[in-house]
């Protein structure tokens, strides 16, 4: 499989009579915009607005953040079983608006995930304080079940994304970028004495709000399969996940996986990078022995000597990344893990809920208990009563002034567990 | 929220208890069911949620023996040696691990009491702790009304 990401620069959003991309401009028109999201009748209002880069704007609780894409050649389109049909993706060429997001708001229950600060001390916490959003303010239908509400939130982010890009087919690329994905039995004879590495790609699933698809199937109602890297460029996994905004994998992440692009960066010179294991985080013990064992299983049909395993989320998600870590080394694989910590407001706690010897290569994206004072903004996109509420917050976050004291729990892929981050730390 | 499931004709007697009190007591309660012979179906801690953001916290067990000796009047937390019907069996390892390190997690954090938190969030931890238990609710052979 062959994919290239045909990448169109976006520096600045504007709103306007036609929807298109011109000189780095994309302008909306949001009227056209609106009436296509409210063809979903779940929908009461539909709002938009606009964030970019270093305004004085905080965005909460931002649902989802999607970068927007469409195919240009190859089969199937963008979003499987959401918005493509149920084909195959990941080959041909694909259309990429990047240097902007779509981000979804609003109210589904509380608490709820996450801030976005465009400028002050929470910008470098969140890379989408660098990105230009389009920001999507959704209100369903007050008399519709909340599994309802969250499909339409979730589509609505996605039918933006790919309207957007669909409207820009005719511009010309600022650059592309190319990823292979031969068959296996090329994979395995290639770069003979490199080590073969897999990725564990680990999704969460534990129920609602807590939910990621593949192909539009729940990933909890899945058993661990193997996927081409380009497949999830061009939206294989979604996000249904809207609890804690800090470590969830939203869609812009799963797009732009830092893990599988660092493991084709180092492809060829360092490792063979064959494939990638998506696996989920059930709830029950059973699942978790059978989802662990079936994972694991395929890295060893790969024959790999080491795999990488991300964790989504904390909690009981811990226990499905010891399961992945012990399995694996006991079969003989080299694991190295990527996860965040839990360690208190002064580090020193226990990081994880659970742990095991074999974990021993460890990489955090860092202490979510971290607290932060974040200032006023002069403008506010959503509900800033979210606060007291929202994930990582606690009663008495938000102060009379408008500034919030939060954990860094509450801001947007803070310590996300894929590397998704601008902040990180060196040893040197 | 449990009303909302109904047993199927194979499954097997269910039991079903409130504790008052806040998660902890819950987690604690749990324990107690461990170690007179009852297993966890699922990892007693919430994925994304801490003791400080869900005031609720629903357990799922099961337990082989023909009679656990309880009923629904009784508290689990009762002396079970005074019921001459309870059938003792020895403590699973992996459950009772499972649950001293989700109590060593709501020990050290504030847990959040109902008693402490908003109508409107109320309904709604209490909507996200059915959804949560609904997967081992539908593998122990409970179906969603």
């Amino acid at each position: 499989m062959n994919l290239e990401l045909h990448k169109v620069a976006v520096r600045q959003l504007a709103f306007g009579a036609k929807t298109g991309v011109s000189n780095g401009v994309l302008t909306v028109n949001k009227e056209e915009l609106k009436a296509l999201l409210l063809k979903d009748d779940r929908l009461a209002a539909v709002e938009f607005d606009l964030a970019h880069p270093g305004d004085s704007t905080r965005i909460m609780p931002v649902k989802d953040a999607i970068e927007p894409r469409c195919k240009l050649e190859g089969q199937g389109e963008v979003f499987p079983g959401f918005i493509g049909p149920v084909e195959s993706v990941g080959s041909g060429k694909t259309l990429v608006l990047e240097g902007m997001a779509v981000l979804t708001t609003g109210r589904l229950v509380a608490p709820q995930e996450g801030i976005v600060d465009m400028t002050g001390p929470g910008a470098p916490y969140t890379p989408f304080s660098q990105t230009c959003n389009l920001v999507v303010v959704l209100t369903p239908r007050e008399d519709i079940k909340l599994h309802h509400a969250e499909e339409t939130c979730r589509m609505a982010g996605l039918k933006t994304a790919h309207y957007l890009a669909s409207q820009c087919k005719a511009a010309k690329a600022d650059h592309t970028e190319s990823y292979d994905f031969p068959p296996l039995t090329q994979a395995m004879q290639a770069y003979p004495g490199l080590p073969k590495v897999a990725y564990v790609y680990m999704l969460q699933s534990q129920g609602l709000l807590h939910d990621t698809w593949v192909y539009g199937v729940d990933a909890k109602r899945t058993l661990p399969t193997l996927i081409s890297p380009t497949e999830t460029m061009d939206g294989a996994i979604i996000s249904g996940n809207c609890v804690s905004a800090c470590d969830k994998n939203n869609t812009y992440v799963h797009l732009n996986n830092p893990i599988i692009k660092a493991l084709y960066k180092r492809h060829g010179k360092e490792i063979n990078f064959v494939g990638v294991v998506i696996t989920n985080e059930n709830v029950t013990l059973a699942d978790k022995q059978r989802s662990s064992s079936y994972a694991i299983k395929l890295a060893e049909m790969l024959g790999v000597d080491a795999a990488v395993i991300s964790e989504e989320g904390f909690g009981n998600p811990d226990a499905d990344l010891v399961l992945n870590c012990v399995k694996a080394e006991k079969a003989g694989i080299k694991t190295v893990l990527v996860t965040d910590e839990y360690a208190g407001a002064n580090g020193a706690s226990q990081s994880l809920a659970d742990s095991c010897q074999e974990g021993n290569a460890v990489v955090t994206g860092g202490n979510a208990n971290e607290t932060i004072v974040l200032p006023p903004m002069a403008k506010v996109i959503g509900d800033i009563g979210q606060a007291d509420v929202i994930a990582g917050g606690f009663f008495g976050s938000k102060r009379p002034d408008g500034s919030l004291e939060v954990e860094i729990q509450a801001i947007l892929a803070a310590t996300n567990e894929l590397g998704f981050s601008k902040i990180g730390a060196y040893t040197i | 929220m449990q009303a909302n499931f109904t047993a199927g004709a194979d499954t097997p007697k269910q039991i079903c208890f409130f504790c008052d009190g806040d998660a902890l007591q819950v987690l604690v309660a749990a324990r107690d069911l461990i170690h007179m012979g009852w297993k966890l179906v699922h990892h007693p801690l919430y994925g994304n949620y801490r003791p400080h953001q869900q005031p609720y916290r629903s357990i799922l067990l099961q337990r082989e023996a023909e009679n656990s000796g309880l009923s629904h009047e009784q508290n689990p937390t009762q002396d079970q040696s005074l019921n001459p019907a309870y059938q003792c069996l020895a403590p699973d390892p992996a459950s009772l691990q499972l649950i001293e390190a989700a109590l060593d997690v709501y020990r050290a954090d504030r847990v959040l009491n109902p008693q402490q938190v908003p109508d409107v969030m109320l309904r709604d931890c209490s909507q996200l702790d059915y959804e949560l238990m609904r997967l081992p609710l539908e593998q122990a052979g409970w179906e969603a009304a």
